[in-house]
């Protein structure tokens, strides 16, 4: 068994070879370090970094970047599904009935006010929007700094609300460039706020949810820490 | 000129992962790699490179999921099946099997 510090070792030697997230490298050191034992006992000859290179070789790449670059696709779709699967769980009835009331609300303002109400609408959402980016933003650099460690599984998360709000702001001022705002917009628009609430918060409930994965999965980093 | 094995198991990689997940109950990278060498002997080697997007990908789809746990003085990553993964581990392996047979098929009918 390899002792504590050739496994830290290990952890320095991932670092080297373009591998920042601790979550990346834990799997490729127990990989390492199991390739690493395994060549030991059967050369007894060999040093610890005798060992190594023969263990890196056969992943055959100079460095580590093209697994990284396979595992942040992964990530990518891991925080997409999340995101989506919060997003669904989120359309219970009290929820669907709130949110249903907060449309008819906006579906009633906008069809008795003109755009300056609208456009006020849009500015509050955006900063909705702005607001569970940042606090979402917050708490994984919050993470980082208590752990001192990055972690990809909490780099990307999900669908962007800004994007969302961005898209959606575009799309009513498409609808309503040439045209005053009548009933049909003013729903199609409803709608989307319908919509954009549910976003922004899954925004934020996928970051806490990838946040307390990261502690039950690594705990040793925050009893340390 | 001899013919490269790995590109011939290339695509049965999946079904051989999810197949020896579906047996051990749960795995983790190094220990899948050298369980193929014993079962075969040493004729197909799963490569790190090729293994680890493999087991990330399955994970990523909610086939496989993950279990991290102290081992031997550091974190060792563990996969297992979700429902969803034993579901597609039996279609995947069913339909490698009918591969299997049509490739059969084509080789003897060559022969013949």
């Amino acid at each position: 068994m390899l002792m504590k510090e050739q496994i830290d070792y290990l952890f320095e030697f991932c670092e080297t070879k373009g591998v920042r997230y601790y979550d990346v490298q834990v799997e490729l050191v127990d990989h390492m370090a199991n390739g690493i034992e395994k060549e030991l006992a059967e050369h007894p000859g060999f040093s610890f970094q005798k060992a190594l290179e023969v263990v890196f070789a056969s992943f055959g790449h100079s460095d580590f970047a093209p697994l990284v670059i396979e595992k942040r696709k992964a990530t990518k779709i891991y925080s997409r599904r999340l995101w989506w699967s919060i997003f669904r769980q989120q359309l219970t009835w009290p929820v669907t009935w709130a949110a249903l009331g907060v449309f008819l609300f906006i579906y009633w303002q906008l069809v008795i006010h003109d755009n300056d109400f609208v456009f006020r609408v849009s500015l509050f959402l955006g900063l909705i929007a702005l607001f569970a980016i940042v606090i979402g933003g917050r708490r994984l650099k919050g993470l980082q700094k208590r752990t001192g460690k990055h972690f990809l599984l909490t780099n990307l998360t999900g669908l962007n609300p800004m994007l969302a709000y961005g898209n959606m702001s575009i799309n009513y001022l498409i609808s309503t460039r040439w045209s005053y705002p009548g009933h049909f917009s003013s729903l199609v628009y409803g709608t989307m706020l319908f919509a954009f609430f549910l976003m922004c918060l899954a925004h934020y409930r996928t970051v806490r949810r990838l946040e307390k994965q990261v502690e039950k999965d690594y705990p040793e980093i925050f009893t340390v820490a | 000129m001899p013919m490269n094995k790995s590109s011939l198991y290339k695509g049965c990689l999946e079904p051989i992962v999810l197949q020896l997940l579906q047996t051990h109950r749960r795995m983790y990278g190094y220990e899948i790699t050298q369980t193929v060498k014993e079962i075969t002997k040493g004729e197909l080697q799963i490569t790190e490179g090729a293994l680890y997007p493999l087991l990330h990908r399955l994970e990523a789809k909610g086939l496989l999921e993950a279990e991290i746990q102290l081992a031997d003085n550091r974190m060792r990553k563990y996969y297992s099946l979700t429902k969803a993964g034993k579901e597609k581990t039996k279609s995947a392996i069913g339909e490698l099997q009918v591969f299997m047979q049509t490739l059969e098929h084509l080789i003897n009918l060559k022969l013949a």
